[in-house]
């Protein structure tokens, strides 16, 4: 636990909530409803600010800089630890970006009290080198939670200096630690906090990441599929719930997993409103309307049935979880409705109006056995519009049943289930998806505007990938009357980040796409050539017969993805580079998935077979592969690339 | 440990309920109904919830729940109104199956309400009367509030602990008195070992004395107790035959489920207990006479000489036990031994 509010080198950078805030994680993770841990196994280290909170000593291992944090992680490291532990790290104070003028080239670090101007490297710590020590560690997991500004200010462009020593890694071992990082903010970024009356700020990011290891609200999911029915915290709930109290500070996480980070009983939780409306109103307002509402109610089924009957509205005190909920007039079929409820909660139900088969008169629902109804299956079928979206159907326990690309037809056991919607890059969208087992169910998911990249826009067709997103720069033009074997490069970028450019220079076309603060161009290239933009150069993979798009956003990392040439336009493209996203996002279940999507497709791809792991690669299939990032792993390379991507500083 | 927001929605409902309450009698049945209240972290918590300038009459309902639950002993426990006890009325009723008992058993409605208290009343609850009639739902109900015990193993309360470990060791005796069962008697075992152990540390001699005799008696009254050693082996095949039925034919399980130890080291295991008992307690009469009856049992199945601890435990009984107000039956039973010693 690191809490930095001082730094005595740089004027006007002291903090007054940093401190504070590792305290209040500290409590967390020694409390034995949250973290459980032994107050052995903690090291808290800070540095304080004339305003900012002030620890009894006997709490503190040492100060917030680089020297104590290492030897902390050293003494952690020494513990006796196996698969099964795990080491939170969790820092607040500022952050900086190595580059404040590129910000797609810059990597992100951790500003520790000792920082200076003059030796910047001394006093920060590289998110990604960080990375790479604490997966040398023997922990089973990882967990880094960042709560730091990234407007540091200090605007130079510098080189980071390392962890000291590098860690001697063991030639062979049975596991690699899962990595979980959640940062406050965006590179560029501001972690706001919110006064807390002494005078002193406690960070939103902080607050909002307790509240969500405490299980507030949708922060939490009930799981009936254990032995003991729980609530449990996981890593994807806890980054949606921080995501959505955070619209504007836009926090990022990436993890490697979903583990659970908190669990409690049922019962620990209050009940929560389910306001039941019933439409159309000529139905509504009447008194023989049938109600059925059903949950998870595994201890006393009887518990888990509630009848009513109208006028709605109607409110109901509930159990924080899945609820189903039908509705009637009589001699008419049942409307029904299933909702994740975790916060006071209303639900809109259309009644039908017109009679139907007999079948549908029956009482619908039944007791539940750990959140399967039975043994009974039913065919269920589940699509999206966006061709190159993955579907992932999971129980409510969280246990993958399947997964598919679009479409996902399944034949899966009567019960309660999780349809989640993955876009490399974005939160999975989650549905609730109810097999009653008494008829086939299909479904089409839609995907909410504000929480979904607009990469397809349904016509058919992919779209140019909006400014916004971290996507990718999908180019339709080619050059008329040139050969299909030459290489080309597009790039998409801001009008507000640096210039870039081929080097040496060659013509380059624009694209049409380009829209929306952004320039799109294409150029041809050949192996050698560096892009170069803000005084840095820049080497992309480039090979003949393949088309190399790079994405430069204003707050984030650059993209970069290869695609055939052929195919370049074609859905088959989506596919290609949503399943580099997911192997970039340490989702390669999904980038498998999207690989066999275009293997069903029939689709021809060197690049594709590269990802595969193919064996009997073609002479250009082996030069794709060179440049996987896994391939030659290199000091110069950006990190988190699938792609061998480096940069340094421009000579020019 | 904060209280849960839902143990707080139902610390106010029950208190709610308690201060509507018109008589003595209906206080008492809603106090015990919802044990919870009988916490002491939950009197805080609702002592801080009660506007004191206008809420006199919540403050004296709360303060009558306090004193109660001060002064209260397990043995005067009312019945049968508890959280726990409605689970097994459930189970009784066929309304819930024992599998929905144990989940429901875990659940914190339920858990909340365990303390140190509670749980000791329930064990013992489990251990009265004669178990012939009364082993398999003794032995099931008791598997349901060890699985609503096993709920709450985060929570460090030294009162809680020693009621479930004194209430396991108390409840396997029970049990094993009437069919033997090993996973019963390790059960037995590792708790009252742990008791012991935290007694130990703690240095209080009562409660080793106390833990001692408990283990004591969980090693050795199954063995001896209503037998004689002349119809030893009948009474032995007869026990052994109540296991195979109760756990083999009924419930399908193997011979090694009620493999019980030999007599022999059921009866040394005991006899060690006795020692540290006594060494406790080095005039407690009711020591004294365990471990003199057990080495003679021993010596009874084994012949030979008994052991001078036992000798000497029999002379300082009939010493102790010559007061003309002391025990009666005891000192009969001292007599006796000194008797049969006498005409060694």
């Amino acid at each position: 636990m690191v809490g930095c509010d001082a730094y005595p080198d740089v004027a006007g950078a002291d903090l007054r909530g940093a401190v504070s805030d590792a305290l209040a994680m500290r409590t967390w993770l020694l409390d034995s409803s949250g973290g459980g841990l032994a107050m052995g196994d903690l090291r808290l280290l800070v540095s304080t600010s004339a305003e900012g909170a002030k620890p009894p000593e006997e709490i503190v291992s040492g100060e917030a800089t680089v020297r104590d944090f290492l030897k902390a992680l050293g003494e952690l490291d020494r513990l006796p630890s196996t698969q099964d532990d795990r080491l939170f790290v969790y820092f607040a104070g500022h952050g900086c970006q190595t580059d404040p003028t590129n910000q797609a080239l810059s990597e992100d670090a951790i500003v520790f009290s000792d920082f200076n101007e003059y030796q910047p490297q001394a006093g920060c710590m590289g998110i990604s080198a960080l990375e790479r020590r604490l997966s040398a560690m023997r922990y089973g997991e990882f967990f880094v939670f960042v709560d730091a500004c990234r407007d540091f200010p200090y605007a130079s462009s510098f080189q980071l200096g390392g962890l000291g020593y590098d860690k001697a890694q063991e030639k062979e071992r049975a596991y690699y630690p899962r990595a979980h990082v959640f940062q406050a903010t965006l590179p560029g970024g501001v972690a706001r906090g919110e006064s807390t009356g002494s005078g002193a700020v406690s960070g939103l990011f902080t607050k909002w990441l307790l509240d969500g290891l405490r299980g507030e609200g949708e922060a939490k999911t009930f799981n009936p599929t254990t032995a003991t029915p729980r609530y449990e915290v996981t890593w994807d709930r806890l980054r949606s719930w921080v995501e959505r109290q955070l619209p504007d500070q836009l926090p990022r996480a990436r993890a490697e997993g979903n583990p659970v980070l908190s669990l409690f009983d049922d019962g620990w939780f209050s009940d929560i409103q389910l306001q039941v409306n019933v439409s159309p109103q000529a139905l509504s307002a009447r008194r023989d309307l049938e109600m059925l509402i059903e949950f998870d109610s595994l201890a006393d089924p009887d518990a888990g049935r509630i009848t009513a009957t109208g006028p709605t509205p109607s409110c109901h005190m509930v159990p924080p979880r899945r609820q189903r909920i039908f509705a009637r007039a009589p001699g008419l079929p049942w409307g029904r409705q299933f909702v994740d409820a975790y916060v006071d909660t209303v639900v809109e139900l259309t009644v039908p109006e017109q009679p139907s088969s007999p079948s549908a008169l029956a009482v619908p629902g039944g007791r539940t056995v750990r959140g399967v109804r039975g043994l009974r299956k039913a065919p269920l079928s589940l699509s999206v519009e966006d061709p190159a979206a993955v579907i992932e159907l999971v129980d409510l326990g969280g246990r993958r049943i399947a997964a598919a690309a679009s479409i996902l037809d399944q034949e899966v056991p009567a019960g309660s289930y999780v349809a989640r919607v993955h876009v490399p890059g974005f939160p999975p969208e989650e549905h609730p998806v109810e097999v009653l087992g008494d008829m086939p169910e299909s479904c089409q998911l839609r995907t909410s505007p504000g929480n979904h990249p607009q990469v397809w826009n349904g016509s058919g067709r992919p779209a140019s990938t909006a400014a916004s997103a971290p996507g990718l720069a999908v180019c339709l033009q080619t050059f008329e009357g040139r050969p299909a074997t030459i290489a080309t490069i597009s790039v998409q970028h801001s009008h507000n980040s640096p210039s870039w450019r081929v080097m040496p220079e060659r013509a380059r076309v624009p694209c049409q796409q380009a829209s929306g603060g952004t320039d799109t161009w294409l150029s041809e290239v050949s192996p050698g050539d560096t892009l170069q933009a803000g005084g840095r150069t820049v080497q992309v993979p480039v090979h003949p017969m393949i088309h190399t798009s790079v994405a430069a956003p204003d707050e984030a990392p650059i993209v970069v993805r290869l695609v055939d040439r052929h195919l370049v336009g074609t859905v088959s493209a989506l596919l290609l580079e949503r399943a580099q996203g997911f192997e970039e996002a340490g989702q390669p279940e999904f980038c498998q998935v999207l690989l066999d999507q275009l293997a069903r497709r029939r689709v021809e791809s060197d690049v594709a077979s590269v990802l595969r792991g193919d064996s009997d690669l073609t002479a250009l299939q082996q030069a794709i592969s060179s440049s996987l990032a896994r391939s030659s792993p290199g000091a110069d390379m950006l990190p988190g690339q699938i792609w061998r991507v480096t940069t340094s500083l421009a000579n020019d | 440990m904060a209280l849960a927001p839902g143990t707080q929605d139902r610390v106010r409902q029950a208190f709610a309920e308690l201060c509507s309450a018109t008589n003595e009698q209906e206080f008492l049945d809603r106090l015990f109904r919802h044990p919870v209240l009988l916490r002491g972290d939950v009197v805080q918590w609702l002592a801080g919830q009660i506007d004191r300038s206008t809420e006199q009459e919540k403050l004296s309902r709360l303060a009558m729940a306090n004193e109660i639950r001060m002064s209260i002993l397990a043995s005067e426990y009312p019945p049968d109104l508890g959280p726990v006890e409605q689970i097994w009325r459930r189970v009784d009723s066929g309304e819930l199956s024992i599998e929905q008992a144990h989940v429901a058993a875990r659940q914190l409605p339920v858990t909340e309400s365990l303390m140190g208290l509670y749980v000791t009343h329930l064990f013992f609850s489990l251990a009265e009367g004669d178990a012939h009639g009364v082993w398999r739902r003794s032995r099931m109900r008791g598997d349901i509030l060890l699985s609503a015990l096993d709920a709450c193993a985060h929570r460090d309360e030294p009162a809680l602990r020693r009621g479930r470990l004194l209430g396991t060791t108390r409840w396997a005796h029970f049990l094993l008195t009437e069919v033997p069962e090993v996973r019963v008697l390790e059960l037995g075992d590792a708790a009252g070992r742990a008791a012991l152990t935290d007694a130990q540390a703690a240095k209080e001699a009562d409660e080793v004395r106390h833990m001692s005799y408990e283990l004591a008696a969980l090693w050795g009254d199954p063995y001896v107790a209503d037998r004689s050693i002349e119809a030893y082996q009948q009474n032995m095949m007869a026990w052994r035959r109540r296991g195979a039925e109760e756990l083999g034919q009924v419930e399908g399980l193997g011979p090694e489920a009620w493999a019980m130890p030999e007599p022999e080291v059921a009866l040394r295991t005991s006899i060690g207990y006795w020692r540290t008992a006594r060494a406790a307690a080095p005039n407690d009469p009711a020591v004294l006479i365990g471990l003199a009856e057990a080495a003679a049992f021993l010596r009874g199945l084994t012949g030979g000489e008994l052991e001078d601890d036992a000798v000497s435990a029999v002379r300082e009984g009939v010493a102790i036990t010559a007061e003309p107000d002391s025990d009666a039956v005891l000192r009969h039973r001292f007599l006796a031994l000194s008797n049969q010693l006498s005409r060694q």
